[in-house]
């Protein structure tokens, strides 16, 4: 009976607990970051036009989200109903769309070895990549399904299922059919990654890439490139021109998010961290990603002009990162 | 009951599986400083978070492993055996049997746990660190329960089903648990119906990777530098531990009136 009891009593403690903790404000440790991201944004201009506290930033608990905005943190029920990083667009406005701290980290520390300093690097990196996205689409450079997307890694027909609402989604047509051209692309990618010539011309010219970024070597990346487009025209035919365009467009896309990071991190840490790609070929998208990130890098080192003027360019006119590194001012 | 467990213990505890168990803790504590040490950058070496997150997880795996496999026979065994009919006779009902088995299994396979722990013991008295002594205490305790919390589940299952298919749960119950919230992601990430269904049933699964994460917020006395969050992570694990032991016991009975 005693032994009943102290359980009864245990049972009647954990679930009180757990209605007293439950999520009914943002999390501490997700408004922290929130608000140093925030802080260091106010600071610097990483990017011309680009400021991370342009955008409301919701943070999704599952059951429940919260807008921060100009300092403010609102309750509202969750609008995309599956959780993700990503930038969308709600009534006309791009938004952040981000989970929580914990969330994070629970997927990034799967092995207990990161420490809190680093998981908050992290964070705040993954606030700035997807402001940025947030920033791509008012600059008219992506839909808001196409950072979904590219951060997602999947076919957006359970988004469309989900907020199929045109005040919510304005561009749901386009998004469906830029959707059927990313599983088309995602299609020709997969036949790519399982071929052995064209894994290892990736290979050489992310190797040479990084050797035009270290030693200046450009002629060298410019011969890797080339073989790789000729082969890519050989086995492609008439999808080359589809493919090179999305490649581009994921490079651009990724690769200066995945910039915006990299200088985040420097400030952050307070040094540049060393710069190495992968001697493994990896599969998916997010190779565009590391070239992409690289490019900017090259560009930012070589920049004849102001700092800012590559950037300036870029989002102003068709050209690709490739386009720049091959054909500078 | 009390008579059960002694004898249980007396059974299960053998002097050269236990040191086995704390050969393996210290083989495991000397690889993971063995690697760390030796790597560049890429898990900053010489921070604690690397040296005993690691160690902790690792531990916390094993040990798990190692519970589902002390506990797999245990039921079907006794039951095999005449030692049941005996101690009716002697007037012990077979829930009691049970119940005293279910508790054998949690103090041995907790015994064992602290046993695989001897390495990284030794290294905390040598090497340090920024570790207090309640942090460490508080570490210990919730690595029992996570330990207890496969123990239970694995007994649980032996009462109900073949003790191999049982063990196959169990080791797919860790497998699982050490990777739950980045499952939950993915399939939150996913959506729809599938999402919706997946994502309930993760939620069957032992909170093993919360249970860790506790382990080292608590031994890193980080916990209270967190604000309610995850003081509702810690309601919630042990709550699951809680229902469990419901559950647990309310099958035994269940189990035990047919049988009877």
């Amino acid at each position: 009976m005693k032994t009943k009891l102290i359980y009864l009593l245990t049972g009647i403690v954990l679930v009180s607990g757990m209605y007293f903790t439950k999520t009914d404000d943002m999390d501490k440790d997700t408004l922290v970051l929130i608000e140093k991201a925030l802080e260091i944004d106010s600071k610097l201009e990483l990017w011309p036009g680009y400021k991370l506290g342009k955008y409301p930033i919701d943070v999704n608990y599952e059951n429940v989200e919260f807008r921060y905005f100009k300092g403010d943190i609102i309750e509202k029920k969750p609008t995309l109903e599956v959780l993700a990083f990503t930038a969308w667009v709600e009534e006309g406005q791009p938004v952040v769309k981000v989970l929580p701290e914990s969330m994070l980290s629970q997927v990034l520390n799967v092995m207990g070895n990161m420490s809190s300093e680093k998981m908050e690097y992290h964070y705040i990196k993954a606030l700035f990549h997807e402001g940025f996205h947030a920033f791509q689409i008012e600059r008219g450079i992506i839909s808001d399904i196409d950072s979904f997307q590219a951060n997602n890694e999947f076919e957006a027909n359970n988004i469309h299922k989900t907020n199929n609402s045109p005040e919510l989604n304005p561009h749901s047509e386009d998004n469906k059919e830029n959707s059927s051209s990313y599983e088309k692309f995602l299609n020709i990618l997969y036949l790519l990654d399982n071929d052995i010539k064209f894994r290892k011309l990736w290979t050489e010219e992310e190797k040479s890439l990084m050797d035009y970024f270290k030693n200046n070597n450009k002629e060298g990346w410019v011969k890797c490139h080339n073989r790789r487009v000729k082969y890519l025209k050989e086995v492609l035919g008439d999808d080359f021109d589809f493919y090179i365009k999305m490649e581009n467009d994921r490079e651009l896309v990724e690769g200066t998010a995945r910039y915006i990071e990299d200088k985040i991190m420097d400030i952050l840490t307070g040094k540049v961290d060393e710069i190495s790609v992968s001697v493994i070929y990896s599969k998916g998208v997010s190779k565009f990603y590391t070239t992409g990130r690289i490019k900017c890098l090259i560009l930012d080192k070589n920049s004849n002009f102001q700092d800012n003027d590559w950037k300036e360019n870029l989002f102003n006119s068709q050209s690709t990162l490739t386009d720049l590194l091959m054909h500078p001012y | 009951m009390k008579a059960v467990i002694k004898l249980h213990l007396k059974e299960n505890i053998k002097k050269n599986s236990f040191i086995i168990f704390g050969i393996l803790g210290t083989i495991i504590t000397l690889i993971v400083l063995f690697q760390l040490e030796f790597s560049v950058n890429g898990l900053q070496a010489t921070s604690d978070h690397a040296v005993y997150g690691i160690q902790w997880k690792i531990l916390s795996v094993i040990a798990s492993l190692a519970g589902v496999s002390i506990s797999m026979n245990i039921i079907s065994n006794h039951r095999q055996g005449t030692k049941r009919e005996l101690l009716k006779l002697h007037g012990l009902t077979l829930e009691k049997q049970y119940l005293s088995l279910i508790s054998g299994n949690v103090i041995v396979t907790s015994l064992m746990a602290l046993i695989f722990c001897t390495g990284m013991f030794i290294q905390i008295m040598i090497k340090g660190g920024n570790i207090t002594v309640l942090g460490f205490i508080t570490a210990v305790f919730l690595y029992l329960l996570t330990i207890m919390t496969l123990t239970v589940l694995v007994s649980l299952l032996t009462l109900i089903l073949p003790s191999a298919v049982a063990a196959l749960l169990g080791v797919l119950a860790v497998a699982l648990g050490s990777v739950r919230g980045t499952l939950q992601l993915l399939v939150g990430n996913k959506g729809g119906m599938f999402g919706s269904v997946a994502g309930f049933f993760l939620k069957l699964i032992p909170p093993l990777d919360q249970f860790g994460n506790l382990i080292r917020d608590f031994f890193m006395w980080e916990f209270f530098d967190h604000g309610k969050l995850y003081y509702g992570k810690l309601f919630g694990s042990l709550f699951y531990l809680w229902a469990l032991i419901g559950i647990t016991y309310l099958t035994v009975k269940v189990v035990a009136r047919n049988e009877n």
